[in-house]
């Protein structure tokens, strides 16, 4: 039984917690709760995870032996393990609720949540269905997502915990190393000492050993990978500096003329795998990749001789008769061939209005049955392939061509050429210094600030946006979004509320009798519409109805008492003025008497949200509705570029491309499934959610609903980028040159480079580290 | 001052055995999730059954 929200004003005590109050109460199975949160986990203590609906067939298909197979970890006679992604899980209520599964139903074993993967595993008996688990998880507020092909997380946790045992391993010989050098920084004559000196020395040798072929074994293997395909890679002059520090100071040990750097040489590596680490935890915490398995049923009910059965939709031929349920995502096309059509095209054209589909008319892929239960015959032998590819097309990522890339791209062979040139130089002149000026123009050269620049400040940016309910799916996006010059913005659910319609009275001269006659027949439509006035119009009067007809696509026919009521769209009434948008018409006794159209409801603010973005972004709108909303939306602001309405979404597409073409960068704003292409072919595509059930295979991120109004903030935010990275690109630019100049007159200790490098790259991090905070506050983001 | 060489190989060997136990540790899986432990210490051990009032 669903709780209902109580009104009355006396004091009352939460059954549950114990907390009196009224505020928020409701009321299950005649007692009372403070919150929904306390109703539900009273139900399921008291009845276990009692399952009183059906169960969603998307999850029932989780059922059958091959899905089921390759759906959980690992499974015995009488117990299953899986493992599921649950993105809704936020704080620490989560985690205890979901924990405390086993406690409330026996059948669940045991249950352990992993808070930063959002990931929650759990064993249970197999007398509890997989698809019964996961509606419970469903109703409790975590809908799981299942990773049927499995195993990618693994091997991510893998490289995760590779790099920190790397990371351990290079902070040991790090600090032990330094240690070591101590004596001979401070001064301290152990150089005279020579048993100390060559322990310390050995000691060093051996550490730095280590460092390079367990700790830095990644950028050997790529820059010897990159090399071998001859490309220009990052990572080549970091493995050639380090082997450069490592061969000099091994120079300076064997022929006695110094100590070497094999500290220095281990804090580079350390600091480098450092950063490394930390980025990683920022990717973690914002990837929310989705598979379109959670949107599309596999399976359906394929009637056959001996009634249902269930089949994956691969394996369905020509002619085979499909039946939907009430509220099922359509999963293949076909023609209707029993039952009412009513589907509810939403996610796949914009339109929120359903729409009625006759016997023997198509029905396609994507939409939802409203009305009752259909049968569909399959026409044509659905391809898996097609049904993927309607809506997932490869995204081109301009990242490629940043131009932090392309910097460093050319800063590799030039630095090499000039450590090279300087090399040949002093060998010519003074050949002792010749690798004494090579290693150190490689080392003090190294385009870690640089490299380092573009992933902190996106990193930083994606986590301070991620904090705000933005999550962008790479850090690459940032770069895009620094860009964007043009916004598109899908009308519903983007610029309007979700799911709420706003009466508006064009005409109204019912009287009161006549009034609660037509509130009567309204009720009875089963078009939204027709419900929607119903509510606008109030109180019913109690009379039969009689005569009472539908006809799809036009409206109703209704007799109360000695009235005849049709109600319906203006083509079918013919009223005496043309109409626009969403509207019905009231026609008593042969006469239009009334006119109600129902407007979008628009986002609180936003016309102070537009105004703000205006004045650095072209705007534009792309709607799949008509232009019923024109004139009120242009009421509401007035400097859109361009205003498409009734637009498919090949024209969404083709707008993108047009805008583009212009030399303009374009991000698209948009919901549902119907922006699907058009957010692929922008810059960047952002799909708008109220939750983050929502199934977005070629957005490039998720906003949340209530998070529009920080869109300009966010913008802002985004430009900014641009600037921070200036800055670091010039400071470590000025640090490169001034360095290399000193290091190629021979005036450049290699001790010290080394020691300048790991601490350009610590204060490049944190110049932009500092920026981004710094901005986010002035913007209030943070 | 020989006696350096002792304490030297003594503190490696320590640093050592905790770099070991690292490593154990990350094996086991307790750093691929930093923050639900936290929340997991605030949940009584006896579950939410023990907080109903009546019933």
């Amino acid at each position: 039984m669903k709780p209902t929200t109580h009104t009355t004003k006396t004091e009352r005590q939460c059954v549950y917690c114990g907390v009196t109050g009224n505020a928020g109460f409701v009321v299950q199975d005649g007692r009372d709760y403070c919150c929904f949160g306390c109703a539900t986990l009273d139900r399921i203590t008291h009845d276990g995870l009692v399952i009183d609906e059906e169960v969603p067939v998307h999850y029932k298909q989780y059922d059958l032996p091959e899905i089921f197979d390759s759906a959980v970890d690992a499974q015995t006679e009488e117990a299953y393990k899986v493992r599921f992604h649950t993105p809704a899980i936020h704080c620490s209520s989560c985690v205890s609720l979901l924990e405390t599964l086993p406690e409330l139903d026996p059948r669940v074993r045991f249950c352990r949540v992993n808070f930063e993967d959002r990931t929650c595993e759990i064993s249970a008996n197999k007398e509890l269905k997989l698809s019964e688990l996961a509606f419970t998880l469903d109703r409790l507020g975590y809908p799981p997502q299942f990773n049927l092909e499995g195993k990618a997380d693994d091997a991510q946790r893998k490289t995760d915990r590779e790099l920190l045992k790397r990371l351990a391993v290079t902070g040991f010989c790090f600090g032990n190393s330094m240690l070591f050098s101590m004596p001979h920084y401070l001064g301290l004559e152990v150089a005279g000492d020579t048993f100390f000196t060559s322990i310390f020395t050995t000691l060093n040798l051996g550490l730095s050993l280590i460092v390079l072929l367990y700790g830095a074994r990644p950028y050997y293997t790529s820059a010897i990978k990159a090399l071998m395909i001859r490309k220009s890679h990052i990572n080549i002059p970091i493995a050639l500096g380090a082997s450069a520090i490592w061969v000099w100071s091994v120079y300076e040990v064997l022929s006695g003329t110094g100590f070497g750097y094999f500290d220095s040489l281990a804090g580079l590596i350390f600091f480098l795998l450092a950063g490394k680490w930390f980025q990683s935890r920022v990717y973690r915490k914002v990837s929310f990749e989705r598979s379109l398995h959670d949107l599309l049923p596999l399976t359906v009910r394929k009637m056959g001789d001996s009634g249902e059965e269930w089949v994956r939709i691969d394996a369905l031929q020509e002619c085979d008769v499909v039946r939907i349920l009430n509220n099922e995502v359509i999963p293949v096309s076909g023609t209707l061939n029993r039952g009412t059509g009513y589907v509810d095209y939403s996610f796949v054209t914009g339109e929120s209005v359903p729409k009625l589909v006759h016997q023997n008319e198509m029905i396609f892929i994507g939409g939802r049955q409203m009305r009752g239960s259909i049968d569909l015959v399959i026409r044509e032998k659905p391809d898996m392939q097609t049904i993927w590819s309607a809506w997932k097309t490869p995204k081109n990522s301009t990242a490629d061509a940043h131009w932090t890339h392309q910097v460093s791209k050319y800063f590799t062979p030039v630095v090499l050429v000039i450590a090279f040139l300087s090399a040949f130089f002093w060998i010519m002149y003074v050949p002792g210094k010749a690798l004494f000026v090579f290693s150190s123009v490689l080392i003090v050269a190294c385009p870690c600030a640089l490299a380092l620049s573009a992933p902190f400040t996106y990193g930083n940016i994606m986590r301070v946006l991620s904090k705000n309910g933005l999550f962008l799916k790479s850090s690459d996006m940032t770069s895009n979004l620094q860009k964007v010059d043009h916004i598109v913005f899908d009308k519903t659910g983007t610029l309007t509320k979700q799911n709420a319609a706003e009466p508006e009275v064009l005409l109204d001269w019912l009287s009161d009798y006549e009034r609660k006659a037509v509130a009567r027949v309204a009720s009875m439509s089963s078009h939204v519409v027709g419900q929607w006035l119903a509510e606008s119009l109030g109180e019913k009067c109690d009379q039969e109805v009689d005569d009472f007809e539908e006809f799809s696509g036009k409206g109703l026919y209704a007799e109360v008492n000695d009235l005849t009521v049709r109600l319906g769209s203006s083509t079918w009434l013919q009223p005496e003025f043309p109409i626009m948008g969403t509207h019905i018409c009231v026609e008593v006794d042969g006469i239009v008497k009334a006119v109600y159209r129902f407007n979008n409801v628009y986002r609180d603010d936003l016309a102070d949200i537009l105004n703000e973005l205006n004045g650095h972004h072209d705007l534009s709108v792309s709607s799949g509705d008509n232009p019923g909303e024109l004139s009120r939306l242009k009421s509401l602001f007035n400097g859109f570029r361009h205003m498409r309405f009734n637009n498919r979404p090949e024209d969404k597409k083709a707008l993108m491309n047009s805008i583009q073409s212009n030399g303009q960068h374009v991000l698209m704003i948009g919901d549902g499934l119907n922006d699907q292409s058009a957010l692929s072919s922008s810059d960047v595509g952002i799909a708008v959610t109220a939750n983050m059930n929502g199934f977005y295979p070629n957005a490039d991120g998720v906003l949340m609903a209530d998070s529009f109004e920080k869109l300009p903030a966010i913008m802002e935010l985004a430009h900014y980028s641009q600037r921070v990275l200036w800055y670091s690109l010039s400071f470590s630019l000025l640090y490169n040159l001034i360095g290399i100049s000193f290091a190629v007159t021979g005036q450049l200790n290699p001790l010290i480079a080394a020691v300048l490098m790991p601490l350009s790259s610590i204060t490049v991090v944190g110049l932009v580290t500092a920026l981004v905070s710094w901005k986010s506050k002035k913007i209030n983001l943070l | 001052m020989k006696v350096i060489a002792i304490l030297i190989a003594a503190s490696m060997l320590l640093a050592g055995i905790f770099l070991a136990l690292f490593f154990f540790a990350v094996k086991k899986g307790q750093f691929d999730d930093l923050e639900s432990p936290g929340f997991r210490i605030l949940n009584e051990s006896d579950g939410i059954k023990k907080r109903k009032l009546n019933n």
